[in-house]
Parts: C-alpha cells; structure tokens; sequence
C-alpha cells in the first residue's frame, strides 16, 4: 500500500525535513513528490498516481494565505475539491484525495497527517481507478 | 431571412436543409441567402467552425441560446475577435435529437425522406404513414433543461425571444442518490462502452487546444520539435479504451471544462456510444453554482 504526497517546496515540504530534522516518526508509506508549489499539481497528477496503484494521494500546501505564490494554495483547494466531488460521483471513494496545510514548522502536523492519511488508505480496498493490467510493486 | 445579408460581412455562417437535422452551410453570396434556415432541426452548434475559419473582414454567424452561451465564454477567452463578428441571434424552443428522432423512426418503419413539423407537438411523416410525437420525446436532452434560450449576446435578434426554464439538475441528483457502489457500477457499465474516439472532444466549442493532455496519439510537431521532446512526452494516459482510462479521459474532459461548459449537448449527438457526457459536465456545473452560492452568502 501506497500513498503519494505532493508537497510544496515551501512550506509542506520544509515541514516534512523539519519532522526529519526533529526525528519524528511517520509512515514510510508515504512517498513524498516535492513540487514548486501545490497549485502546480494538476488533477491528471493525481488521477495518474491512483491509477498506477497509489491508494491514497495527499495534497499538502501552504496555509491560505501564507502561499510564496500567494494564491496557488487557494487554486489547488479549489481544483481538489471539484475533482473530489467528481470522483465521488463515480463512485470512488472520495478520501483518496486529501488536502492538508501545513507551514514549514509544523513538524508535528505533518507526522499526524501522515499517520492519518496512511491508516485512511490502510482501512481501504485497492483503488477502482488502478487500471487492471498494472503490475503491483509490492 | 429578409433581416440577413451580406452587406458588411464577408460570408454567414448559417444551416442549411438537412434531412432531419440541418447541415452547417457557408453563405458567401446573394443568391445562397435563401437557403438559410432556422428552426428545430438545426442542432448543430456553428461556432467551434470559428476556430479553422479563415475570413479577411467580418463573418456572421448563426447562434442559438446555447451558442451564444459558448461563443461568449471564447470572446472572454480571446479565441474569437467580436469586432469581427456579426452574431445573427435565433431564439431557440429546443432541437430535435436526430438520435431519438431515428428510434422512433426504426419503430414505426417510416421510410426517408421523412419531413418533420412543429406544431407544438413534433409530427413525422413520410407521405403514407403520419406519427404525432410529443415534445418532450424528441427534443434533444440539454433543451428540456436549458437556461437561456435567448442568445445572450447578439447584433440583430430575428425573432421574439424565449422564456428559459429553471433548471433543478434532476438527472444529476438521480445520480447523486445512488450509493457508491451502486454508482460505480452505474459508470463502470456506461465508460467501459467508450471507444476513446475523441468524438465529444473534436466537436467541442471549447475544446480548441491543438495538442490534447489525455490523447497520447496527437502531437503538434513543429519543424523546431527535436527528437529528444517527441520521445520524452509524457504520456498521463494509455491509448487502450480501457475502463479506468477511460474514466481518467471523461473526469480530466470534466475537469477542463468546470464552469466553461456552455451545454450545448453537443457531445452527447456527437458520441456513437450513447454515453451521458453530458452528465459530468453537469455535476461539475452543479458543484460550482453551490460554491458560488455558498460565497455570495458569505458576503
């Protein structure tokens, strides 16, 4: 089991190796994507990642409007929250898509949310969006 | 068409009579005005023609409520110049869906050519056998619902406006009341029929990127394009019309079209599957009226 995290450079990202730095404990499930900012992922990023087998995707950011692009955050809460609903209407469940904020000290935010997300797509089935002659690489 | 003419435009973009559903026609002199038609027959949305038009003055275009719709959202865009347009508005009471229309034709066994009427309720006929059909039975799906019948914008307006209806979503919370499984069974059954023939893409008014995100097979290579650039595209997508795919096609078509989406239904005429395009369209249109509600709430 899988889950992919899309963090931004900023401030998610930053409070990951701060978690790191503390050595504080999260999953090794996780496999964190470092992007420039987390208006830059875009939905196929995520369809993509559920699709090669991830079970779960997170979205981390900056806090509204703490964004170093100062709106990115706001335009990828909006994109997550429309695909979400767009997924959920196809009948996938729709908390296989987190978003989260978290500022670049937050370290002990970011191990919680890691645990969260990790035992969310734990409690889950595979993903339907897994397209079926996908190898599994476990 | 006595309130059209060529005078300060260089060619029309209008419908012709089409055997059912009227044909897209370009009039470029006096003598093809009076073959210009508008009524129920002419389904087809004129403007996605404006993207490979190539006129040097003016152009006129024939637009229907759900046109005007698309058209406004391309002048917004900077796609279409509107200094170089004349829209001719046509207020609309909805089209005949030539799909529905064949059933019923298959049905009764009417033989071509058939001619269809409007008299509040559409009658069939092929000289020997006369079907009276009802309204809402033959109307394409997107008029029951549609909004603005009346273009929104226009330069001359050749009849008398139309009341829209409201419109309550009523397929998509049908949808919507399903459980999740029941759903995915619903979508699973209606995307693994999709052929990925990129159909509903091509016809699109705002489908006008010339290279696609979720088509791997059309790539815009330029002289310039190296070797390097055409091996390392990425490709999101297989080309396989395999569910899943297919399901990421449909859901990124939704994505790119939120709040764009001009529902002209064109999608749906267009898909040899039958398959509800529309339907995702209108989820994520349902979704963003929700928000925008919620926010003009807020203050």
């Amino acid at each position: 089991m899988k889950v992919v995290a899309f963090l931004c450079r900023w401030c998610a990202y930053a409070g990951a190796d701060t978690a790191g730095v503390g050595r504080m404990k999260y999953p090794a499930n996780l496999r964190p994507i470092k992007v420039m900012c987390s208006g830059r992922v875009d939905p196929i990023h995520v369809l993509y990642a559920l699709r090669k087998g991830a079970s779960c995707v997170l979205v981390a950011g900056c806090h509204p409007g703490d964004c170093h692009y100062v709106k990115g955050n706001i335009q990828m809460s909006r994109r997550m929250f429309l695909l979400k609903n767009l997924i959920e209407f196809l009948g996938i469940e729709p908390e296989r898509i987190q978003v989260e904020y978290i500022s670049a000290g937050e370290a002990k935010k970011f191990s919680e949310v890691a645990r969260r997300v990790v035992e969310n797509a734990a409690g889950m089935d595979g993903s339907r969006l897994k397209a079926e002659w996908e190898e599994d690489h476990e | 068409m006595n309130e059209v003419s060529l005078e300060n435009v260089d060619l029309i973009l209008g419908w012709q009579k089409g055997e059912l559903v009227a044909k897209p026609f370009i009039a470029k002199n006096e003598e093809d005005i009076p073959k210009l038609i508008a009524d129920f027959t002419c389904s087809i949305n004129l403007v996605r023609f404006l993207h490979d038009l190539e006129f040097d003055g003016k152009a006129g275009i024939f637009v229907k409520g759900c046109d005007a719709r698309s058209l406004e959202m391309l002048i917004k865009e900077g796609k279409v110049d509107r200094d170089r347009l004349h829209i001719i508005g046509v207020p609309c009471r909805g089209v005949v869906d030539a799909k529905k229309a064949m059933r019923i034709i298959e049905m009764e066994g009417l033989k071509s050519p058939i001619s269809v009427t409007d008299e509040g309720d559409f009658t069939l006929t092929d000289g020997n056998k006369t079907v009276r059909v009802k309204r809402e039975e033959l109307l394409a799906s997107c008029c029951l619902t549609c909004r603005s019948p009346t273009p929104q914008i226009y330069d001359t307006l050749i009849g008398e406006p139309v009341e829209g209806s409201k419109d309550e979503f009523k397929d998509v919370e049908e949808i919507e009341s399903l459980s999740l499984q029941e759903r995915w069974e619903f979508w699973s059954d209606t995307l693994s029929r999709c052929i990925r023939c990129y159909a509903c893409r091509e016809v699109c008014p705002m489908c006008y990127c010339k290279e696609c995100l979720v088509d791997p097979t059309n790539v815009v290579v330029t002289p310039k394009t190296t070797a390097y650039e055409k091996a390392n595209r990425p490709v999101w997508i297989s080309k396989a019309s395999q569910l899943q795919e297919n399901m990421i096609y449909h859901l990124i078509r939704a994505m790119h079209l939120a709040g764009r989406c001009a529902d002209c239904g064109e999608c749906e005429r267009a898909c040899p599957m039958e398959i509800p395009v529309r339907l995702l369209m209108r989820k994520a249109e349902k979704d963003l009226r929700e928000i925008e509600a919620r926010l003009a709430a807020m203050g």
